[in-house]
Order: structure tokens, then sequence, then C-alpha cells
């Protein structure tokens, strides 16, 4: 009897839940992330912009106003590499996308400048002094930008704004991705050449100026460069993603979210797409060891959306043709199946 | 009758050591045990009796008059923030028993004691998270416990008593083996295969406590409480087919200290004020707790896998790429630091006729963390910690009770604690957590019944 009784009391307390205490834990945004998995995209996982003829591919990410997000991606439009923009409410059902019949992400963008040649590419969309500010890559590295009011028509700079400057002792190779970040008030411009990222500051958006990323030294130096030997971005680091914030203790953190490759891809090289950061508006970048996104897929050209719960990771990835897949951080959060694609784009 | 009730408690006793495999461990540390202790702020090792005596100082269950049982309820609500968000750490809520049975041993006073706390939702939580993730790591885990003390007191002499006893904890052993098919391309059509084999063994850790009490209203206390660690390991052991282009094996083993308990030195005083006869109607008493935080080993696993998948004749499907072996975890030191730390309570005892009397009490606890500001890679959060409380009791004794029993007592607590908000920064702007501000608060209520036995 004294046994049962015992038993009894031990086993009120065999019957325990998994527990909590890890909710809303601190984080930086920028990973680790997991990719999508079905029934958490419309289509299939973890593209959310995929078209065979299209291609789209390069995105740039823009948080709107109403917690949506706009996407601005290179797609081929009538044989032209042109800017196109989608938008989707949950991050995931894009307008235009696999499922959404009737709908093609509207051209915003197209090549018309004499310098800028047939094709655009490398998209970087920022707000700057109340108007969209989108910056594009061109014929031979030349950074161009565009202004609206809307995010849709356009306006474009006579000439562009960044180009390879060749007395730069690293600048060894046309300007290869480009991205745009408003700190205190002026915009900065993150490219990549030769493997290697610098920075460019304008008060005005247009009149840029290189700032050096270790001005202790004499040469003007990028901020961020190739990893160690062995590592994830030894051979290059590519394709920069800027997005700033203020940390809770106030200080401003600028993450870059890049695209570095061990070896030459044309050799057969991974990509992975990495973190580096810094505080405050200037000096160089420091690179996080670990990649945050790695799934052995081609993946490169990263862009961010943050939100309050979760943050939203868009890559360019390989279905065999480029297409744009999505990937999620916290690695926890999980996603019921969309509840429809956005009516505009 | 008291010989009786001690045979019984011996024979509970003996059998709470065979069954200790699944014993206890230590929420007490953190939230004390019995409501009148806990009201006190924790200050009691001096001027402590009944089944309390059992956790706060052993030599003093010998003080009890007769065989008492107490039970009592203690539920903890967490609510404690980074960046301003609850990160709802879970309650710790549970019953609390105890029993003393004091007799005599060669004439000279004797008793057995027993502690139990009884946790509502788990006897115990394992849980083994990345170095790197932030967690409160004095609250998230480690008072998800069952605690379970069996301790025996003399009083050699009138002046001193002394006792000592052991706590139990379980330590975990398990492997898990998978075997079976793989299909990579549609992974609801795997068919795996798993076997858990899991063992709980024993650890236990001593205490003991030694009291001097130089007249009615004036004592000294010293106790001790032992250090345990529990460990944790696992061993997986994966093997199967690949969509039957491959065999792969996954050999994955992890060691880690899931929950390790300081060893602590009590030292502690009461002193009696406002005499009428030999009673004290204000009892003043204050301990301080030595913690050797320093010892403290961090519950990070240590893993270290073996992956060993071979490339399928003709190499791997387009879009396939086989993963890496995981690499051995480098386990960042934690380097924790000792703490001495203060409890002060205050109980004003007012007897009302006979057979009734009153208590009303106040507490402080200060704990300063002992975990530095973690600037680097890790995120063990903890914040200063004070600690106020308040209780009220009422005793009902003699004969107005039936003949058995001897006096009724009821017991109340309400604790606030308070972890000092402070913000932590990050010296790498490459960090995956980044700066945060952490703090919060605790909220701790209860209420004990305590049934003495005896004329």
């Amino acid at each position: 009897m004294r046994r049962l009784a015992c038993i009894a009391l031990l086993s009120c307390a065999t019957q325990g839940g998994d527990g909590q205490g890890d909710v809303d834990l601190p984080r930086t945004g920028v990973g680790p992330f997991r990719k999508l998995e079905a029934k958490e995209v419309p289509g299939v996982a973890p593209y959310v912009l995929d078209n065979l003829n299209a291609r789209y591919r390069q995105p740039a990410a823009l948080a709107l106003d109403d917690g949506s997000v706009a996407l601005y991606v290179v797609a081929v439009d009538a044989g032209q590499d042109v800017i196109v923009r989608t938008r989707a409410q949950d991050q995931r059902a894009f307008y235009g996308a696999v499922g959404d019949f009737g709908h093609k992400p509207p051209v915003v963008l197209r090549a018309d400048l004499p310098w800028e040649g047939t094709a655009l590419a490398k998209p970087a969309i920022v707000r700057f002094q109340g108007r969209y500010a989108l910056y594009y890559r061109a014929e031979a590295g030349r950074i161009g930008l565009a202004r609206s009011d809307d995010g849709f028509r356009f306006t474009k700079e006579p000439q562009p704004v960044l180009a390879r400057d060749a007395s730069v002792a690293w600048e060894t190779q046309d300007l290869t991705g480009v991205t745009a970040a408003v700190l205190e008030d002026r915009v900065h411009l993150f490219y990549a050449s030769n493997g290697a990222i610098g920075e460019a500051v304008s008060d005005d958006g247009v009149h840029f100026t290189r700032v050096d990323g270790h001005p202790e030294t004499p040469a003007l130096d990028p901020v961020l460069q190739p990893g160690p030997a062995g590592s994830f971005d030894a051979f290059g680091v590519f394709e920069p993603c800027a997005s700033p914030r203020q940390t809770p203790s106030g200080r401003l953190q600028v993450r870059v979210l890049y695209t570095g490759y061990e070896k030459d891809p044309a050799a057969g090289g991974k990509s992975v797409i990495a973190f580096a950061g810094r505080y405050g508006t200037s000096g160089a970048l420091s690179r996080n060891p670990l990649p945050v996104y790695a799934v052995g897929q081609g993946e490169h050209a990263p862009a961010l959306w943050g939100g309050e719960a979760y943050d939203m990771l868009y890559v360019e990835q390989s279905k065999g043709y480029p297409a744009i897949a999505a990937a999620v951080a916290p690695v926890k959060q999980r996603f019921a199946e969309p509840d429809g694609f956005a009516p505009e784009p | 009758m008291r010989r009786r009730s001690l045979a019984c408690a011996l024979g509970v006793g003996v059998g709470a050591f065979l069954a200790s495999g699944v014993a206890s461990a230590n929420p007490l540390d953190a939230f004390g045990f019995g409501s009148r202790e806990t009201a006190l702020g924790g200050a009691a090792s001096a001027d402590v009796r009944g089944t309390a005596a059992n956790y706060y100082n052993p030599a003093s269950i010998v003080r009890a008059q007769g065989l008492e049982l107490s039970i009592g309820y203690m539920s903890v609500a967490h609510n404690l923030a980074i960046n301003g968000k609850n990160t709802h750490v879970d309650p710790v809520r549970g019953l609390n028993f105890g029993i003393v049975a004091p007799g005599q041993l060669f004439r000279i006073p004797f008793a057995f004691g027993l502690a139990l706390h009884l946790p509502d939702d788990r006897v115990s939580r394992v849980r083994a998270l990345r170095q790197e993730e932030p967690r409160w790591e004095l609250y998230d885990n480690r008072n998800q416990r069952l605690y379970l003390a069996a301790n025996l007191a003399i009083a050699p002499f009138d002046w001193l008593e002394i006792g000592g006893g052991l706590s139990f904890m379980a330590s975990t052993r398990g492997s898990l083996g998978i075997t079976g098919e793989a299909d990579i391309f549609k992974s609801e059509q795997s068919t795996l295969r798993h076997q858990v084999d899991a063992d709980l063994t024993a650890v236990r850790y001593p205490q003991f406590g030694a009291r001097v009490h130089f007249d009615e209203t004036f004592a000294l206390a010293v106790v001790y409480r032992g250090q345990f660690k529990l460990k944790l390991d696992l061993a997986a052991d994966v093997e199967g087919d690949l969509a039957r282009l491959t065999t792969a094996s996954y050999q994955l083993e992890t060691h880690s200290v899931n929950n390790f308990l300081p060893q602590q030195w009590v030292f502690g005083g009461s002193a009696g004020f406002l005499k009428r006869g030999r009673r004290s109607f204000v009892h003043v008493n204050f301990d301080l707790t030595w913690v050797n935080w320093s010892a403290y080993e961090a519950p990070v696993a240590s893993l270290d896998a073996k992956l060993d998948i071979p490339a399928p004749p003709g190499g791997w499907p387009a879009g396939i790429t086989p993963p890496a072996t995981p690499q051995k975890t480098v386990i960042v030191p934690l380097q924790l630091h000792d703490r001495f730390v203060p409890h002060l309570g205050v109980e004003l005892r007012a007897p009302v006729g006979q057979r009734l009397e009153m208590a009303t009490r106040l507490g402080y606890e200060l704990a300063i963390s002992p975990v530095d500001d973690q600037t680097g890679f890790t995120n063990y959060i903890d914040r200063d910690r004070h600690s106020f409380s308040a209780g009220l009791g009422v005793r009902i004794s003699g004969r107005a009770l039936a003949n058995v029993v001897r006096e009724v007592g009821i017991d109340m607590h309400g604790q606030v604690s308070t972890l000092v908000e402070r913000t932590t920064q990050k010296t790498d702007p490459s960090d995956f957590v980044g700066d945060y501000r952490a703090g919060g608060s605790i909220f701790n209520v209860g209420m004990t019944l305590t049934v003495g036995f005896g004329r």
C-alpha cells in the first residue's frame, strides 16, 4: 500500500511538457538561416520566385511600411536583362510567382542610356531623403542611380555614380556587385571588386567618395577582404548586401551579408552566404567565421528582410536555371501555408 | 508513540535511500524550502526547526519536540526579459513535503528527517544548449528538479546540535540508435527505426550542519552543502541506405554536465529581543552563504561526430551535395566567481493567549551574479538579484487540538526578486546574437501546513 502511494506521488510529476525559456531570444537578424520547406511557400520549396523564361535573380529587398517586402530582381524581358519589382505581404507568396496566374512582376528599370549597355544587374534599393533610390550595375561595372517617389516609376541619373577607379590598387577588376545603406543621413555604397568589398560615401546619393577600410595604412583599403586560406570565403567576397540597425544598446551596427567562395567558381568552387559587421559609420568589417546559409545549391546574391519575430533571406539559387529561394531565421521559426499572393506588386 | 514514529520514519528513509535512482536536485537554493524560512529571506540556519531544517541546517531537525509532518506548495513565476521581451522561462511549481522524527539513542537526543520537493511538471529536465544560445543560466533549467534529502542529527550537549545527510541526484546516460532507409528525395517515405537506451544512476552529495545556542535567544550555525555534477552522455549511431545510392554511417557522441551545484558554506546567527520570560518576540537572523561558483562547469555538450557517406558509383546526382562532418565543438571556458550571499530576516512573534501565536516576517537576500558580462561568443545570462520577502504564520498548540496533535502551524510567504537590468555589449560586431538588455523579476508565493504530533 505504501509502495503504491509512493508511485502515485511520483507519477504526478512525470508528464512534463517540452519547456520554454527560449522565446524571443536576442538576435542580430542575420541568421543562421534555414531554407523554407514544402508548404511554407506556394511553389516548390525553397523557391519563392522562379520562371524558366524570366530567370529571376540577384534580389534586393525593401521593407515596406505595411509589413510586406518588395523585391527588386533582375529578370529577362524581351531578351534583355531588366529590373522588375514584386511584393509579398507574408514575405513568401510573391506577386507573379508560380501559381499566381495572370500576374507578372512589372519592369521598373531597363537599360536605355548609352553607358549602360544592354543589361542591368545587381539592384540595390534604399529610401533616401523621402524617395526610393535604386542603384544598379550596368555595362563595365558602372553603377547607376534611379530615383522614384512610388517605387515603380524611376528617373535615372544621366551618368554613373560610381565606377572602377584604376588608381585604387585593389580595384583591379570592374565593380561586380553593389549595395546601399543610409547611415546618419549619408548613403554608403558597398561594392565588390577583385574578390574584396570596398565602400564609398555620399551626402546626396549621387557624388561618392571612397573611404578607407584601414585608415592606419597609407593605401586605400577595402572594408572586407577574403578570409584566411581554407575558409569558405578564401577565394573572395562578392555581392554585398548591407543592412544597418540600431542595437538594443543604442549602437549603430552595419550588417553586411555577402557571397563567399572557397575557390574559383569557374573551377568548381562552392559558394556560401556569410556575414560581416561593424559598429559605427566607418572602418573595416569583421567577418563571422561561420556561414549563415550554405545549402550547396550555388546560393549567392543575398538580400535581407528583417522583422520583429523573424528575418528572411532571399538568394539566387540554381534550379537548373536561376531562381529566387528564401530562408528564415531563427531556424525554429515555422510557417503555415501562405494565405495568398500579394494582389499588387 | 515517539519510538513508533521513529521506526516508521526510518523505514521511509531507508526506502528513500534505496530509491535514490529517481531522486533529487536543487531548486531550493534559488527559492527556499518552507514558507517561514523563505519569508525570512533564507536567513534560517541558526533559527530553524522542524522539517525545513532538512535543507537549511540538518543539525536543527533534532530540535523537534515530536513527530512533525509538513506539506506545502510553492509557485515561482519568472518574468525574465531580454530586450524587453519575456523569454518565458518555465515556472517552478511543486509540492514540498517534510518529516522529522525525533527520539533518543543511548539517551542522546536524536532525529531523522526527510525533505522532498516534488515539481508539478517534471521530475527532472535534461537540456543541452549550444554555448552561444542565450539562456538564463541560473533559472532556465537548473531548478527543474526533484529534490530529496535525508538527514540524521543528534544533540550531544544541551548547547550543541550536529547533523548531516545526503541529497540525491540522477545522472543520465543514453544511447540512440537509428537504422533504416532514408529517401533523400522524399523524406516522408524514409523508413527508419530508432532505439533509445537511457540509464539513470544516482549521484549523491553530502550536507551537514552544526548549531550552537548560548541561551534561548542567541545561536550560531554553520552548514555545508556539497557539490554535484549531473552528467549527460548521449551516443547516437545512424546507419542506412540513402535512396539506394550509397550506405551512410553517422556516429555521434556528446558529453556534458547538465547540472552543476556548487558547494556552499553557510554561516548564520540568530538573536532574540524583547524577551518576556524565556521567550523573545523579535528575532533577527543573518546568514552569509559562500558559494563556490568558480568550480562551475558550463552545461555545454562537447560533440564528436563521424560521418561516412561514400560517393555512389558514378558520382552524386546533380543537385545532391553530401554534408560534411560537423566539426568538434570547441567549448569556450566559462569562468564564474565565488560569491558571498547575505540573507537577512526579521520575525515578530505575537502570542495570543496561551495556545495561539501569530508571526510576521520580513526578509532580504542579495545575490550578486557570479557570471561575467557575456561580451564574447557565449551567452550565459544572469543579473544581480535582490529578493524581498514577507510572510505570516499562525501556530495553534496545546489541548485545543485532539490529543495526538501537539500543534498545527500555517505559514505563508511571498517573495519578489528583482534582477537588475543591465546592457551587454558584444565586442565582435559580427556576433550572431549581438547586444542585449536583460533583467526582470521573479515572483514566489507559497504556503506550508505543519502538524506536530505527540503531547
